[in-house]
This record gives C-alpha cells, sequence and structure tokens, in this order.
C-alpha cells in the first residue's frame, strides 16, 4: 500500500496547476454551499428566538374606557397580558430632524410577563420622567444616556432625559422605518403624551399555533363591547420577509455555485485523469483491479478534499458567521448561536469530503473501467475520431470534444442568464421606485396622529412662501394611516380628491377615481388580497362604521404599502366623516429641487413647532424614496455580488476545459510549431476555438436571461411587495452591456492563459509530450 | 517441454464505428515453457494483437485461448488483473515507467498489487534485479532521469518483480540505440536461459537468438520456424 500512497502523492504534488485548480473549484463550493449553511443555522433559529425571547404579543386590544380590564382576570387562555399603551410622538434626532417616536408606557419594568424589553445600558428601571431608546435608535440620532431628548407631543414641546438603552428586538429596526422606540413608566408616558394610560392591551394566548386559532381564542375572551382588536401575522417578526428574501437569494445562488463549481471539478478531474489514463493501463498491466484503480484515484480526490476542506471549511464558517452578523445587525437582533454548532461542523466537513467524490464519480468510474489496451493506446494527445468533418478548422476543433463544449456553453449561459437577471431585477426595482416616486406628486407631507378640520390643517402653512400647491387627505400611506381611516375590518382607506393631483399611482388595471360622488374605489393589491380578490368591475361590499356600502371595484394600484382603498373624499365625508376632517396634508415645493424641498421642509417643521397640531411626522418624498431604497438596497446588492460570483465560476468552468483542452493536444502544438506556426498564432487559434463556446454560451444566456428575469421579477415582486403583485420586467440596457463586457473579458482571459502557457514550452518537448 | 500458451482457432476483430477490423484470423498455436519466441511481421500483421490476447489485455472475438493453463478469457476483470501481474511480465516499447515514481518503487508497485512476494522481501528483490539488469545505482532516480535504455531495463526488472512465468515484451528494442538494443536483447536471452517463457515482438529483419520464430501476415501465421538448436 505504501507505494501506491506514496504515487497518489506525487500525483497530487506533479498536478501543479491543475491540482490547485481542482483544490480551488471545491473550496469555492465548499464555501459558497458552508456559507449558506452556517448563516441559515444561525439566523433562522437566531431571530425566531430573539424574537420569541420577548414573549411576542398574540393580540392589541383597544380599550373604549381606560383600565376597563384586569390583564390578570382574562382566563386560562391568557399566558401573559398587560397594559403597554402607545403614544406616537416625535423626536429630535439631531437639530432641526425630527423622526416618529413610538412611545410605549411599560407596567412594571423588568417583570413584563409579554412583550418584554431587555435594558442594554443605563438605567434597568428609568427613573420617573426619564425613557429608555430602543438601542437601533442610536444609529439614526445623535441620542445617547444622558441626553436631554426634545420630544413634541401635539403642539407642546418637551424635554425628556434618556436614561438608558434597551434592546427589543420584536420591533422592526428603527434604522429602515427611520423611527425611535422608546420606553418609559406609565405616569411619565401620561406626562408626555397628554393621554391617560391603560388603553392599548397586549395579549399573550396559551397553547396557540396559528392565527386562526389566536382569533377564535380572542373571540372567547370577556372584553367589552367598545373592545378593538388587532391580531398580527402569528409570531413573525416584522423583518422576517426580508430575513426570508436574503436566505432564498444567497440559498439559490449558492446552490447554483455550487452547480457551476461541480461543472468544473469534473472538468479538472477529467483533465488530472487524462493525464493519468496511460499509468493506468500501465497499473492495470502490472495487476491493478478496477477497484484498486478507482481506490488509488479516490485517494487522490480525498487529499484533494482535506486540502480545499482545510481551507473552505473555517472560511465557510467565519464567512456564515459574518454574514449572520452582517444580517441580525440590519434587522436589529442578537446572534446568539456564538460558535458554530458542532453537527454544523460535522454537515460542512462531510459535504468538503463527500463533493469530490459527487462530482467526479462518473469520471472517476470511467477512467477506473477503461480497458488496458484502450489506456495505453491512448496518448493524450490523441483526438476523437468521431469528429464532424464540415465546418472551419476551429468549429471541427471544438466539437472533437463535444461533451466539454456543452458544458462550457452551459455554464457560461446560465452565469450570464444570473447576471443578467441581477441587473434586470435591479432595473425593474429601480423602475418601481422610480414610478412610486412619480406617483407621489407633492414634495412633502404633514402627516397628524389623528384627523381635524381641513382649515385647522392648512392654517399653519398657509403663509410659507415656498409652497405651491396643497392638497388635505383623510388617511394615507403607511400602516399608521391605517388607523386614522379605515374599513372596519381594518384595512386602510384615503380618502382624498377623486381629481387629486398629488397622487398617481402605477395602475395593474382599471382606471382612476372618475367621480367624486359615484361609489368607486381602487383597490391596491394587498388589500385586493384581503378582500377576497374581487375582479376590476365587481360590486364589492364594505363595512365603514358599522354600515355596508356597496361600491365598484375600477382599479387595482401597484405600491409598496399596506393594504389600501383609495376612494373619494366626498364619498367618505357622506358614509363616515360629515365633519370633513383630515389628518395629511400634502405640499407641493415652489423650488423643487432636493435643496428646495429640504428648504420647504423646515419652514414647515418651524410652522409645526409654532402651531398646535398633534404632527406624527413630516416626511420629504426624497426622504421616503430613501427609506424605501433602504429596505430594499441591502438585497439588490446582495443578488448582484452573487450574480456576479456565479459568472466567475462559469469563468473558472471554462479556464478549466481550456486548460484539458490544450493540455490533450499538447503534442498537436509541437507539429503546429514545428511546421511553422508561432506561438501568438497558436494562442489565437485556442483563445479562437474557445470563445466559440463562450460566446455561445453568452447569447443563449443572454436569451435566457428574459424568461429568467420574468420568473424572478415576480418572484422578487411577491416577496417584496406582497402576494400577487407583480414586479414589472425591465430590461438593463447597462447590466447588458456589462455582462457581454465582464463574460467576454472572462473568457477570453480563460482561454488565452491555459494556451499560453501550453506555448511556453519547447517544441520537443510538445512533440514528445505524453 | 510442457505447455504454457495454447491458441485454437483464435480470431479477433476490433469493432469501429465504420466497419469491423480484424486483426487476427483462425490462429491455433502452442508455445512451450522456456521457449524464446520471436513474433516477426510487417506493420498491421497483427503482432500486437496477439500479444494483448496473451497478456489478457484483448480478448478474442472467437476461439479458444490458455495461458499457463488458465482459459484467461473467461475471467472477470479483477482476477484477470490479478492473474496478469502474477503470470506475465510486460515490457513495453516506450517502456511505460511511472514517472512520478521512482526506478525502486516502480518495481515495488507490481508487488504491492499483486503480493505475491512477502512484503519484508519486496525491497531486497526490487534491489537484486536492478543489480540484475545492471542499474541498481539508479535506484532512486525518477524515470525521467534515465536514459532509454536505463528506463527499458528498469521496465525489464518491473516485468520481473512477481517472478512470473511468462515475460513478453512488444518491440522493447524499437526505441534504443544498438548498444542498449544489444543489451536488452541479451537479458531477455539470460531470462529464457533461466526458464523463463520470453516472447518477442521485433521489427528486426533476421532475428537472432531465438529458439523459435512466428511470422504474421494479415492477422494470419504464415511462417513457424524453430531453431536447431
Amino acid at each position: 500500500m505504501k507505494i501506491q500512497v506514496v504515487k497518489v502523492w506525487r500525483d497530487v504534488r506533479h498536478g501543479g496547476g491543475r491540482s490547485w485548480l481542482m483544490i480551488f473549484a471545491l473550496a469555492l463550493g465548499v464555501w459558497g454551499l458552508g456559507s449558506v449553511a452556517v448563516s441559515a443555522r444561525i439566523l433562522g433559529p437566531d431571530l425566531k428566538q430573539n424574537f420569541l425571547g420577548t414573549a411576542p404579543p398574540h393580540a392589541v386590544v383597544t380599550l373604549g374606557s381606560p383600565g376597563s380590564i384586569d390583564p390578570q382576570a382574562l382566563g386560562a387562555t391568557v399566558e401573559g397580558a398587560e397594559y403597554r399603551d402607545l403614544a406616537l410622538l416625535r423626536i429630535e434626532v439631531r437639530p432641526d430632524e425630527w423622526v416618529p417616536l413610538w412611545l410605549f408606557a411599560v407596567q412594571d419594568f423588568g417583570h413584563e410577563n409579554v412583550a418584554r424589553v431587555v435594558t442594554e445600558s443605563g438605567a434597568a428601571v428609568p427613573p420617573r420622567g426619564t425613557m429608555l431608546i430602543e438601542r437601533d435608535g442610536l444609529r439614526i440620532s445623535d441620542l445617547k444616556t444622558g441626553s436631554l431628548a426634545h420630544v413634541r407631543s401635539g403642539s407642546r414641546k418637551l424635554e425628556v432625559e434618556v436614561s438608558g438603552i434597551a434592546f427589543d428586538p420584536a420591533q422592526a429596526p428603527a434604522t429602515q422605518d427611520h423611527f425611535i422606540y422608546a420606553y418609559t413608566d406609565e405616569p411619565t408616558w401620561a406626562a408626555l403624551s397628554g393621554q391617560e394610560p391603560r388603553t392599548r392591551l397586549v395579549v399573550r394566548l396559551r397553547g396557540v399555533h396559528a392565527r386562526a386559532e389566536v382569533e377564535r381564542a380572542v373571540a372567547t375572551l370577556h372584553l367589552p363591547g367598545n373592545a378593538a382588536i388587532a391580531v398580527g401575522p402569528f409570531e413573525e417578526h416584522p423583518h422576517q420577509w426580508q430575513l426570508d428574501l436574503l436566505m432564498g437569494i444567497i440559498g439559490s445562488i449558492g446552490l447554483l455555485a455550487l452547480l457551476l463549481s461541480a461543472v468544473m471539478v469534473s472538468q479538472v478531474v477529467s483533465a488530472l485523469l487524462a493525464r493519468q489514463v496511460r499509468q493506468v493501463g500501465i497499473q492495470k498491466a502490472l495487476g491493478a483491479s478496477s477497484l484498486r484503480i478507482f481506490g488509488l484515484y479516490a485517494l487522490y480526490l480525498l487529499i484533494l478534499a482535506v486540502a480545499a476542506g482545510a481551507g473552505a471549511v473555517p472560511l465557510a464558517a467565519a464567512t456564515g458567521q459574518r454574514f449572520a452578523s452582517f444580517v441580525a445587525r440590519i434587522l436589529n437582533f442578537e446572534v446568539l448561536t456564538t460558535s458554530v454548532p458542532a453537527e454544523t461542523w460535522a454537515l460542512l466537513i462531510g459535504v468538503a469530503l463527500a463533493l469530490p467524490f459527487l462530482f467526479a464519480a462518473p469520471t472517476l468510474i470511467r477512467a477506473a473501467l477503461i480497458s488496458v489496451r484502450r489506456a495505453l493506446a491512448d496518448a493524450p494527445a490523441s483526438p476523437s475520431t468521431s469528429g464532424p468533418t464540415r465546418g472551419s478548422w476551429a468549429l471541427r476543433n471544438v466539437m472533437r470534444r463535444p461533451g466539454r463544449a456543452w458544458a462550457v456553453l452551459s455554464t457560461t449561459a446560465l452565469g450570464v442568464a444570473i447576471f443578467s437577471t441581477g441587473f434586470n431585477i435591479r432595473e425593474s426595482l429601480a423602475e418601481f421606485l422610480g414610478s412610486t416616486r412619480d406617483a407621489m406628486r407633492f414634495d412633502v407631507q404633514v402627516v397628524l396622529v389623528e384627523p381635524v378640520g381641513r382649515a385647522t390643517l392648512a392654517a399653519p402653512f398657509s403663509r410659507l412662501l415656498g409652497i405651491e400647491r396643497r392638497e388635505v387627505w383623510t388617511g394615507g400611506r403607511g400602516e399608521l394611516q391605517s388607523q386614522v381611516a379605515k374599513l372596519d375590518d381594518g384595512v386602510g382607506v384615503v380618502a382624498l380628491p377623486f381629481d387629486t393631483t398629488m397622487l398617481a399611482p402605477r395602475l395593474l388595471a382599471g382606471r382612476w377615481l372618475r367621480s367624486a360622488n359615484e361609489p368607486e374605489v381602487v383597490l391596491n393589491h394587498k388589500a385586493l388580497g384581503l378582500l377576497g380578490q374581487p375582479k376590476l368591475g365587481d360590486t364589492i361590499r364594505l363595512r365603514i362604521g358599522g354600515e355596508p356600502r356597496l361600491v365598484h371595484v375600477v382599479g387595482l394600484a401597484e405600491e409598496i404599502d399596506k393594504a389600501k382603498v383609495y376612494v373619494s373624499d366626498e364619498l367618505w365625508a357622506a358614509w363616515a366623516d360629515p365633519q370633513r376632517r383630515g389628518n395629511t396634508l400634502s405640499l407641493v415645493a415652489r423650488d423643487r429641487t432636493y435643496a428646495g424641498v429640504m428648504a420647504l421642509k423646515k419652514e414647515v417643521e418651524r410652522a409645526v413647532a409654532a402651531s398646535d397640531l398633534k404632527v406624527l411626522y413630516v416626511l420629504s418624498q426624497a426622504e421616503r424614496t430613501k427609506i424605501i431604497a433602504d429596505h430594499l438596497d441591502i438585497i439588490l446588492t446582495v443578488l448582484l455580488v452573487l450574480a456576479f460570483l456565479v459568472l466567475w465560476v462559469a469563468a473558472l468552468g471554462t479556464a478549466a476545459a481550456s486548460s484539458i483542452t490544450v493540455m490533450e493536444r499538447t503534442r498537436e502544438i509541437g507539429v503546429l510549431r514545428a511546421i511553422g506556426a508561432g506561438p501568438r498564432r497558436i494562442v489565437n487559434m485556442f483563445v479562437a476555438e474557445g470563445m466559440i463556446a463562450s460566446g455561445a454560451g453568452l447569447s443563449l444566456g443572454l436569451v435566457a436571461a428574459w424568461p429568467l428575469s420574468l420568473v424572478a421579477a415576480r418572484f422578487f415582486g411577491a416577496l417584496m411587495l406582497g402576494e400577487g403583485a407583480v414586479l414589472r420586467f425591465a430590461w438593463s440596457p447597462a447590466g447588458t452591456a456589462i455582462t457581454v463586457a465582464a463574460t467576454l473579458a472572462l473568457a477570453w482571459l480563460a482561454n488565452r492563459t491555459p494556451a499560453r502557457a501550453a506555448t511556453r514550452i519547447s517544441t520537443r518537448q510538445a512533440l514528445a509530450y505524453e | 517441454m510442457s505447455e504454457l500458451i495454447r491458441l485454437e482457432a483464435v480470431s479477433l476483430t476490433y469493432p469501429s464505428a465504420a466497419k469491423s477490423l480484424p486483426a487476427l484470423h483462425n490462429i491455433s498455436l502452442s508455445i512451450g515453457a522456456g521457449e524464446h519466441v520471436a513474433v516477426v511481421g510487417r506493420s498491421g500483421s497483427g503482432k500486437s494483437s496477439l500479444l494483448n490476447l496473451i497478456t489478457g489485455i484483448d480478448h478474442p472475438t472467437a476461439g479458444r485461448l490458455w495461458v499457463g493453463g488458465s482459459e484467461i478469457h473467461g475471467l472477470q476483470e479483477g482476477p484477470l488483473a490479478l492473474w496478469r501481474g502474477r503470470t506475465v511480465g510486460i515490457v513495453f516499447q516506450f517502456f511505460q515507467l511511472i514517472p512520478t515514481l521512482t526506478v525502486l518503487e516502480n518495481l515495488l508497485l507490481p508487488m504491492e498489487f499483486v503480493g505475491a512476494i512477502p512484503e519484508k522481501e519486496r525491497q531486497g528483490r526490487a534491489l537484486s534485479l536492478l543489480e540484475q539488469v545492471g542499474i541498481a545505482d539508479h535506484r532512486g532516480k525518477l524515470p525521467g532521469n534515465l536514459a532509454g535504455g536505463e528506463q527499458q531495463r528498469a521496465a525489464l526488472a518491473r516485468a520481473l518483480a512477481n517472478d512470473p512465468p511468462l515475460i513478453v515484451a512488444d518491440e522493447p528494442t524499437g526505441n534504443l540505440d544498438s548498444r542498449n538494443a544489444e543489451l536488452v536483447s541479451s537479458l531477455l536471452l539470460s531470462l529464457a536461459k533461466a526458464g523463463k517463457t520470453v516472447v518477442v515482438v521485433t521489427h528486426e529483419r533476421n532475428p537472432a537468438g531465438y529458439s523459435r520464430i512466428i511470422t504474421l501476415a494479415d492477422g494470419a501465421v504464415v511462417a513457424d520456424e524453430r531453431s536447431a538448436s
């Protein structure tokens, strides 16, 4: 056995570039798959554990009369219940920069039995008159422990000390939603909000496993008749969709990288064994059986696998951990799995050792089963005897190994298709954001906590010189606005002039509102889902203020938002709001440049400060677009980086195939040189041949990118915008140009490098090559 | 003289995409133990095909074949390889040494494959064989560092590694200068004299020193002459 092991070891060492290429290919596959496995192993359970560790409420009950329920007396089905009032105030995060403040009243700090909050630093229990800030808010503000925060509550401007930093992984990250979450005791909350506490009850139930069970269980609780109950998605983090999407992207691209790695490994193993074919014959002539030959080359692969795994497994673990930390940071939760679990290590090592056998098994078996005569007769330089005799010489050379040509063509096509699709999806999203921006034709929006008379809402801003036009709505975009004007089942309503000049949503079907008094509505696609998927032109029944209202569905709008129903403000006033109030003032700036809009926003802030309005937020369109882009940017970046990785791996596969081709034809190179071909001509010949398959792969990939982009747009649209939403296909000319240039450059390098290396040996060596 | 090799009406045809290529046709012959046989003929006459049949590298498409009492084309691939390692020592025209193993290791490899020589005796036997062919000083070198004649002598020593009764050489001197060719030929002769059966395919027009000369043409035996000695 000793000499056989010595031989295998020397084969590995003398394999030179090919051994390293094989190790690299394997390492790449292991690293790609391992990173995904490690990050998935950490992120999924940890996000869940972070979230569930807070004992998140299953239902939120809003009471008509403060303190009308004893949370401890709700019955045996309730695991925990307590008052957790919420006031929507505003806080100055930097000079003259205000964002919404979600201020929670905690009944008993440190003893919450539902919706737990952990104090990270500062006071464990905020002293009276102070508050804790959720830690993610520190990243969008200059606030810190000891800061005196400026808070606006309605028309009042207050100062509150920040006494500590809290961690609440159940909330959506402040950085993405541009909110600050804060926690204080009930007396301080009452003083800051000006409201009476104990109207909002959070309830966690026992023995429930789905939203429907929660709804059934909540219905059995003895709650006052005027209590409003909201049941959210069952035990799901607000940004679970982002994690799912990220994991989906890296998972699928990781698998594709693995597939390409498999092709590359298979190619390299073919190259390695091509050089060994004659030795296989000799060994068989000396008495080695096929099984022994298989064992020897399996050992060979094992050595390469161990070398690849030694580098790739720790790297995969480190990358997976880093990626998990990165995602945890943007989603604001703690990574609890601080070391890679033993079973994950075992999985990684198993994958590292098994992959080469999985990828190379057919080649290995073929090599082991080759007959002695064929092995001894086969010189690596021998061409196929069954190649075509028609077509150009380059094409005929390519088709001498049709399997290899197809492998290069298909891997290149796959890489190109994915890379190009990445750009197209990015373009689709950019167009979507652009159309969202176009749909919102105002520059600054002032949103109140509750509706007021229209004149009251408009008055503070009547003298601002920077305003070109203004419009008042009831309800509005975003989750909070859904609470201001809504159907009885909670779907938000936006009541606005039917001929509004401030909103022109992209319509997926139908038309916009045409009349002030006709009973017609436009739904966004999320509302469509919640209202039973009515068809365009259908008459549906909406319950508003306890009354059923029949309306025609005339349009379907596409937007990133909560479920919304758009209705004429005249109709809404007739049905639900005879006082014709409003809570949203949309303003168009005279100077619509970014600087002009920001200047108007500051003017508006000053006007708000001088008024009695209870403002929820003042937001510019530019900032709004930034918030949406912040949600999507990380996903798009990851998508493109990983798509490029796939293209890169495809190029490595081409290099491996080209390397084998050149090696097999080394003797032919010697002959060509002997009859007068210079090194440059030979290199060009191989590059031209290689570019045939790569070019065909590029063309096929670009064609395949279209249907792939359509499917991907549907997939990402549904994930990011909601069920049924379709992200419109958009072709990215720049992306296609980059794809073509990158593919041709990589293919040129991949084909040229091995050919150049082959021409460096002498003609005599090339002719004697075995 | 006992019979070592026996062919009865053996034919060999190579399949090909276009048409079948007949290599040997209806050959019957017998080679006894200790014979020193030259197989001669023009290129394409079937000499190498005959050797491939005798060594079990190819299987006859018709007829029957025994080597050392075994009907080898009935053996499975694994047992056939083991049989070959024990029974036949093959010497190739282009030496076919494993380039990544030293000369000594090249001799130890077939001993490992077959396992007929006890492990503790292998090193000594390999050195003794290298001394026999006159290249013991080169035992630690890789084949690429040896001259052609030295490589062929190493290949000859390797063929003897498992002490097989049959040595088969396919134009063993075809790639050597006259001095080395003579040296290798004399080594093969000495093996025959020592009782090995040696079958050599050669291009020589007038092969000398063989006990028997079999001439092939177009896949058939056209002459089978035994020397008077």
